[in-house]
């Protein structure tokens, strides 16, 4: 039973007088996030925070007391009241007062508990500030230093890095890309929730979901500020699928001449090298039997293999005789044989028994001490190159 | 821009790292079309709202218990539908009153509900697919408005295809008779 139109009409203008709030969508996107993903987990973060803690008190007492570790200073403040150093090695950055006592340690740290932890101390706001802004640079500098495959500097909306600089936060965007599956891509910043964001596809999420190569930017502007000012990165995304129908292939050719190797893939999109005569064409023209690989670069290098052998094509092998002497097909004879003198030849019966051996064949077997059956001959010519086959002996 | 399919989502989730990008992902793929399917069951938008959230808290929640023994879209439509039933039987057991009265004080409640423009036949029309019995109404709403196939609706509802087919059905010849009789 099904509704006519009229009556299908009737019900979706029924339905689509349920309306929603304006934005309603986005509006119940962040409410989902804040009570899943942003949800915060305060008991296990406080038993976190301890542990961290405890092992950065250890951590910091074998590099006061050992002093072997290679640490920089990097930041430090002292008057009467107070001394602050932040210390930075590779990897941590840590924050030390006159008692030595740890404030913070670890870029994997809140941002949250170092504010918290910077407004407890007893020195000045305006000093406050000034730390709270040099850590978070210090930090994301630490980050960037450390992963610099993935994220790269700032590019400005007029290519001009300071302009970037006089934010208190960099953006760090990846420069390039290159996936054989969708991604992800998000810049690295400190509290995104501070940013508006919209992508050059349209999208205003941090992050995007990307299927397609192209190049995707970036603007960020800072929700409750005075400046209009936008940071802005640019990233070149490639989505390159693993190259299909690479195998290893055999290819026969005759002798004196050649054999073209193709590689039947997008050369607009995978790069080719030939191992064997650094051509970076689709395919090359080979006259020598061997091995030839080709490279094909696409995100990752994958490789495709052609095993290439040469054959006396003028030389044309029978593959039955029929010994009886009625003149035809009575003798084992191999065609143009003759231009290649010092040609040997073996006959193997099926159960590999050598039967026949000649150092250079002139078409005279005639298979008289051998029953009918099938047998393997092999051939082998003056210059190495060798062709072997079944041979069928009726009587 | 192309929504991401369900297995990449689903290969996000396998890992502790992506799970928070691959429930996000979910949540954009499929916010609107849960919270339509919620609206359509518990008619006003409050409630919608509420329920809605709860699904997807659930299903955040639930996450590590995703297999893959159905698809990702149809155990989020029984996540969804789950919550919107026991949303309407809270409602019904904490308002004391029977399941006509329920009819016409809740799931007809589109009078007093600001977020709905349409006219006096459209509530009528309204009022009467949601006066058919629960699980008609529930086949009606997901073979009807989400293009569901019956295959997918039974792995919903946990029923067989042909009670499926009968049920909507039924639907069908109600929302008929409704027709014959008002238009």
């Amino acid at each position: 039973m099904k509704l006519n139109n009229n009556e299908n009409d009737k019900i979706k203008e029924a339905f689509d007088g349920y309306e929603v709030p304006k934005d309603y969508f986005d509006f119940l996107e962040k409410n989902i996030l804040n009570k899943t993903v942003n949800k915060r987990n305060f008991i296990s973060d406080k038993i976190f925070t301890s542990a961290l803690l405890a092992i950065s008190v250890i951590i910091l007492s074998i590099i006061i007391y050992i002093n072997k570790v290679n640490t920089t200073q990097v930041f430090e403040y002292a008057n009467n009241n107070y001394y602050l150093s932040i210390l930075s090695n590779d990897s941590d950055l840590y924050v030390l007062d006159n008692a030595n006592k740890i404030l913070y340690l670890n870029i994997d740290s809140n941002e949250n508990d170092i504010i918290n932890a910077i407004n407890k101390l007893n020195i000045p706001e305006k000093e406050k500030n000034s730390l709270k802004l040099n850590y978070r640079l210090l930090k994301y500098n630490l980050i960037a230093n450390n992963q610099t495959d993935v994220i790269d500097t700032v590019k400005t909306a007029n290519d001009n890095i300071d302009e970037n600089e006089k934010f208190d936060t960099p953006l760090y965007m990846p420069r390039e890309i290159c996936s054989e599956k969708p991604i992800l891509l998000g810049p690295s910043i400190p509290n995104q929730e501070r940013y508006k964001f919209k992508w050059s596809n349209g999208e205003t999420n941090n992050k995007i979901y990307i299927s397609e190569s192209g190049t995707y930017s970036l603007t960020i502007t800072p929700i409750n500020s005075q400046t209009t000012k936008s940071l802005y990165a640019t990233t070149k995304v490639k989505i390159l699928p693993p190259p299909k129908g690479l195998s290893s292939k055999n290819i026969s050719g005759c002798v004196g001449s050649e054999v073209t190797l193709s590689v039947d893939i997008d050369t607009t999109k995978y790069q080719i090298k030939w191992m064997n005569n650094n051509s970076n064409s689709k395919s090359i023209n080979v006259s020598k039997a061997g091995t030839y690989i080709a490279k094909i670069i696409g995100c990752e290098t994958y490789l495709d293999t052609f095993n290439v052998s040469f054959s006396h094509c003028d030389v044309i092998i029978p593959n039955a005789i029929t010994p009886n002497g009625d003149g035809i097909n009575d003798v084992f004879e191999i065609k143009n044989i003759e231009n290649y003198p010092n040609t040997q030849l073996y006959i193997y019966a099926n159960d590999g028994k050598l039967i026949y051996h000649s150092k250079d064949y002139k078409n005279d077997w005639d298979a008289s001490n051998v029953q009918a059956g099938t047998y393997m001959y092999k051939i082998i010519f003056p210059d190495k190159i060798s062709q072997s086959g079944t041979l069928l002996i009726i009587k | 821009m192309t929504d991401p399919s369900d297995n990449f989502i689903i290969s996000l989730f396998s890992d502790s790292e992506t799970k928070t990008e691959g429930f996000k992902l979910l949540l954009k793929k499929y916010k609107e079309k849960v919270y339509w399917h919620v609206r359509r069951l518990v008619v006003s938008h409050d409630d919608a709202n509420d329920v809605v959230q709860n699904t997807f808290i659930k299903i955040w929640e639930n996450l590590d218990s995703f297999h893959g023994d159905s698809k990702l879209y149809t155990w989020i439509y029984r996540i969804a539908t789950n919550e919107s039933i026991n949303f309407i039987n809270k409602k019904k057991s904490a308002l004391f009153i029977s399941l006509d009265e329920l009819n016409e004080n809740f799931l007809d409640n589109l009078k007093a509900d600001s977020n709905f423009k349409g006219d006096e036949i459209e509530r009528k029309l309204i009022k009467a697919i949601n006066q058919l019995p629960p699980k008609q109404r529930l086949v009606f709403y997901l073979r009807y408005f989400s293009n569901m196939p019956y295959k997918d609706i039974a792995d919903v509802l946990h029923t067989s295809e042909n009670t499926l087919k009968s049920s909507y059905h039924q639907a069908m010849k109600k929302i008929k008779k409704f027709f014959s009789s008002t238009y």
